[in-house]
């Protein structure tokens, strides 16, 4: 025997063995049971009159078409949710939140009893008070107070309904923001939007069923995992669009390469996938197959709806845009255009909330006064855009942060800091939403005198979450995952539907 | 939690104990029986000694079973002929024990005491079982159907009339209260099923403030998040829904009495919604006035129309799990060549998406006939004011959006709108302003939706603040 036969014995030796290896005893066993357990499930469901109607009990999971559109538990008030996720965290007490007794209480110490037992992210020692650094109004036939550094948003606060109590126990950044957006303050849940589109799917084949859209020039702290799928599997997980340059990175055709030599690889891709999936029936195979067909009819769908420039001037106006540019205006321009082609689940995250008074640009009179101001227009003119389309009727959209801010001035480490500033609060704070069955001009929930605790209509976002899966058609306790061995919900444990502020 | 002594813990192991004498003793009957022939003579030494183990047990379970009686509160009576019948249950067991060790266990007696012994630990384990799991625990399986109905308050014909305590205050408590504080149990002390005992308390004192409902222990306990150790009903039993917590905590804050009819007390706003959901006999629940499905059931729709539409790309979903409602989204497919499929489904059909369809008038005559419809979006499709016309014939109409359609005025004050009606979405028509009172008056009860609203321009779109130059 020569060296190469004697090397291509020891290779088929090792083939047949690794093949042999694949099919273990527990897939043997596996196969058995499945076997049977399907035959003696399939005459009990038989018997049950389940065979037909097949879809009975929560979302099933279907690799081979993972966004097809699925029906909610029950009738939904809600088809599409737009989140404006203000990230940083802004100061309630400058925008909604109107404390005339806290003006009061201006440069006094911050009394020991509102201390006692408290951690706060950079406040040390006794910090002084800070009174509301705006002027307030009430506005509209509802009353309700809006700040001056959002004029636009003052006219439209009869389309607004106001959860002014909200609380949440998280003081950083990063676990709040994957509290509100994921129901955990640790990484690998899934997203709210992922719950989504797992649940209902997607009613436009051509784009995916959850878009993120972020500005402001920096990622929101929680990095992508605030959009990601967490267990659920990865189909669900938030389409990251750029309003800038490609809106889908690497989603081009490549130099040289045209459409149907790229329509032609994956045609081949998805059949070696095809015969793989015959031979192991993994279902991740099918989901590929899908994936990679949905980027295929995504390279000529998505740039085409994420292209701005065809709307009419009038709407650009309106919305303040600033085409060409990655800005937030522009960003919610593009929210209405993906829920108006049937995306599920849209999710803009903006930067720079976070007015510690460490620089001008973090300063609650200065920074933060130009924060609202880039977002009041585009804002206002989404829900006024959303409305005469007669979107807004099924269309809920949120706007807040993932905590509030301190009625103390920040005294980062015990020293004055160079701007006025807030820390994180997280007792207190609030967030808006509207359209999609909630009420219009209606405020729930308040706060004590100087906005530091909530003193009726308490809220958390597990109830925020559990209000948005209600209007989506969702009991949050039964819509449910099956993950290591038990079922998880967004909600995880917690939550109540926040019946007060729906229609 | 009230620190457990050794006694307590004692005392909460008779749960597990009394399942040792049921086993033993059950299986030294059965040995007894066997052995009584020939066969299984070989049996017959065992049994005194499986009887010993018997008494024995049953002994230590009456003795922490006795200690449970004293330190819980559970129906005087029937922990009473659970005791005695205990008892009889370990002298009869004695005395077959006693017998069998002088190998006089199968003579008549034997067989008499054995059968007695059979009868009493059927009973005793009965009255035990009731004990813990309630009295209809075992019987209720039986009657299931009417067991498993959702706890409903009776209908009232003239709330007004009613008394409060009588017709709303008492059934709510019966649903949610009696079956741990009612005449078969009073955990913590307390019982809830008349006025005296209400106004008595529990262990901890009052759980009534007349005219506080906020401080009262039962409004407060019931309040509390689900998850919480105090909350009540707890976890896992029936809960209040929110309507008949507010009947509560109304009837608390009017002062508690018992005799006072709906009519004498001061309705606040708060409560009305539940007050009107008695006349129906509801769980008390707030019904959704503008509830988006209909109440009567529909049969299911064709499937060849709807495996048609689907084919062609359109979306047909039903509007939730177990209705056969749908809801169809042409999402952009063209639609006059589909539109046809739509006729077997008229009775289905509650929400219609047909916007950017280029579906025109004609395609009308089939949208007027599906008289469930509640929700069309005709935006931006070539309807026009013969198509709307129509649309007058869907009496069951909330929203209608004619957006970018070439509807005019004159087109919309000849259709007869449905009483239902509540929005009109008018972006980008035809309809002139000057048609627009008479519209208003002809579309009232609905929001005309004209759009085209503009953002004033104002200095703080642009201008930038610089920090103060200090």
């Amino acid at each position: 025997m020569t060296q190469k036969e004697l090397h291509n014995q020891r290779l088929l030796k090792e083939a047949q063995q690794t093949v042999a290896r694949m099919y273990t005893r527990r897939h043997f066993l596996q196969d058995c049971a499945m076997g049977f357990g399907a035959l003696a499930l399939g005459s009990f469901l038989q018997s049950c009159g389940m065979g037909s109607s097949g879809a009975a009990g929560g979302p099933v999971f279907d690799p081979a078409h993972p966004l097809a559109p699925r029906m909610p538990m029950f009738p939904a008030r809600a088809k599409r949710v737009i989140y404006l996720h203000m990230a940083g965290a802004p100061s309630q007490l400058e925008l909604f939140d109107y404390k005339p007794a806290l003006q009061q209480l201006d440069g006094q110490n911050c009394p020991q009893s509102l201390l006692e037992g408290k951690r706060f992210a950079f406040i040390r020692g006794v910090p002084k008070m800070l009174g509301p650094q705006a002027h307030f109004q009430q506005r509209g036939q509802s009353g309700a107070w809006i700040s001056e550094h959002m004029p636009h948003l003052a006219t439209i606060a009869d389309e607004l309904c106001f959860l002014k109590a909200m609380t949440t126990d998280q003081f950083n950044h990063a676990p709040a923001q994957l509290l509100v957006q994921t129901g955990s303050p640790r990484l690998g849940r899934p997203s709210m939007g992922s719950w989504v589109t797992y649940g209902l799917g997607t009613e436009n084949e051509d784009l995916p069923g959850f878009v993120v859209l972020t500005s402001g020039g920096k990622f929101p702290d929680a990095g992508k995992s605030i959009w990601g799928s967490g267990f659920l599997p990865s189909v669900y997980q938030g389409v990251q669009c750029r309003s800038e340059g490609d809106p889908v990175l690497f989603i081009e055709d490549p130099q040289g390469m045209d459409r149907d030599i790229r329509k032609a690889s994956i045609d081949a891709i998805n059949k070696v996938n095809e015969e793989e999936h015959t031979a192991y029936g993994d279902p991740e195979i099918l989901s590929r197959i899908s994936q990679y067909e949905m980027a295929y009819k995504m390279q000529v769908s998505v740039p085409e709806t994420m292209n701005i420039n065809d709307e009419p001037p009038y709407i650009h106006e309106m919305y303040g845009t600033q085409p060409g540019k990655a800005c937030f205006a522009n960003n919610v321009l593009l929210a209405r255009r993906l829920v108006e082609k049937g995306v599920r689940f849209v999710q803009l995250f903006d930067w720079g909330w976070d007015s510690h008074g460490t620089d001008a640009n973090l300063a609650i009179d200065v920074g933060f006064i130009n924060k609202c101001r880039q977002v009041d227009r585009s804002v206002t003119a989404l829900i006024l855009d959303l409305k005469q389309r007669g979107l807004l009727e099924d269309t809920l959209v949120i706007w807040g942060g993932e905590f509030g801010r301190t009625p103390m001035m920040e005294n980062r480490d015990g020293k004055q800091n160079p701007f006025k500033g807030r820390d994180h609060h997280v007792d207190a704070f609030t967030i808006w939403m509207a359209g999609g069955g909630i009420k219009k001009g209606f405020s729930y929930g308040e706060t004590d005198e100087i906005g530091y605790y909530p003193i009726s209509g308490k809220t958390t976002p597990f109830d925020l979450q559990a209000t948005i899966l209600n209007q989506l058609g969702f009991d949050h306790e039964k819509f449910t995952y099956q993950f290591q061995g038990r079922p998880f919900r967004l909600t995880d444990v917690y939550g109540k539907v926040i019946e007060d502020i729906i229609v | 939690m009230y620190p457990l002594t050794i006694t307590d813990f004692i005392a909460h192991l008779h749960p597990a104990l009394v399942h040792l004498p049921i086993g033993i003793l059950l299986i030294a009957l059965i040995l007894q029986l066997l052995a009584g022939r020939e066969k299984f003579h070989s049996l017959r030494a065992a049994i005194p000694i499986v009887l010993l183990a018997g008494v024995l047990s049953a002994v230590f379970s009456c003795i922490t079973g006795f200690l449970l009686f004293r330190s819980s509160d559970y129906d005087k009576t029937l922990v009473s002929w659970h005791m005695w019948m205990a008892l009889a249950l370990t002298f009869m067991a004695f005395a077959l024990c006693a017998r069998s060790f002088s190998g006089r266990a199968f003579d008549r007696t034997g067989k008499w005491l054995g059968a007695g012994l059979l009868v009493l630990l059927t009973i005793t384990g009965h009255l035990g079982g009731s004990l813990t799991h309630g009295e209809d625990y075992l019987s209720g399986a039986l009657h299931s159907s009417e067991e498993a109905a959702p706890a409903v308050i009776p209908p009232i014909a003239n709330v007004q009339e009613a008394v409060v305590y009588d017709s709303i205050v008492k059934p709510v408590l019966a649903v949610g209260c009696y079956s741990c504080h009612g005449p078969n149990k009073q955990k913590g002390g307390l019982r809830l099923d008349n006025p005296a005992a209400i106004a008595k308390g529990g262990k901890d004192g009052i759980v009534l403030i007349a005219g506080k409902a906020d401080s009262s222990e039962l409004i407060k306990r019931m309040l509390l998040p689900e998850s919480d150790d105090h909350h009540m009903p707890p976890k896992g039993h029936r809960q209040l829904s929110r309507g008949q917590m507010e009947l509560l905590s109304w009837w608390i804050d009017q002062g508690g009495d018992y005799t006072k009819k709906v009519k004498d007390l001061p309705q606040p706003e708060k409560v009305r919604p539940a007050l009107a959901g008695l006349q129906k006999g509801s769980s008390g629940e707030v019904v959704n006035m503008e509830a988006v499905i209909p109440e009567e059931a529909v049969d299911p729709g064709d499937e060849k129309a709807i495996a048609g539409l689907r084919g062609a790309g359109v979306v047909v979903m039903p509007v939730a799990q177990n209705s056969n409602y749908l809801s169809v989204n042409f999402s952009g497919v063209p639609g006059a060549a589909l539109v046809g499929l739509l006729q077997p489904l008229r009775k289905q059909v509650i929400q219609l998406d047909m916007s950017g369809t280029g579906v025109g008038d004609s395609s009308m005559e089939v949208v007027r006939q599906c008289a469930a419809l509640r929700y069309v979006n005709l935006s931006n499709t070539g309807v026009t004011d013969r198509g709307v016309v129509m649309l007058g014939a869907l009496q069951e109409l909330r929203v209608l959006n004619l957006v970018g359609t070439q509807v005019t005025g004159e087109g919309l004050l000849s259709m007869r709108p449905a009483g239902h009606l509540h929005a009109v979405y008018l972006y980008h028509t035809r309809v002139e302003g000057k048609y627009w009172e008479k519209l208003k008056v002809l579309f009232k009860g609905a929001v005309l939706d004209s759009g085209g609203y503009l953002l004033p321009k104002l200095v703080t779109d642009t201008a930038v603040v610089r920090p103060k130059v200090k």
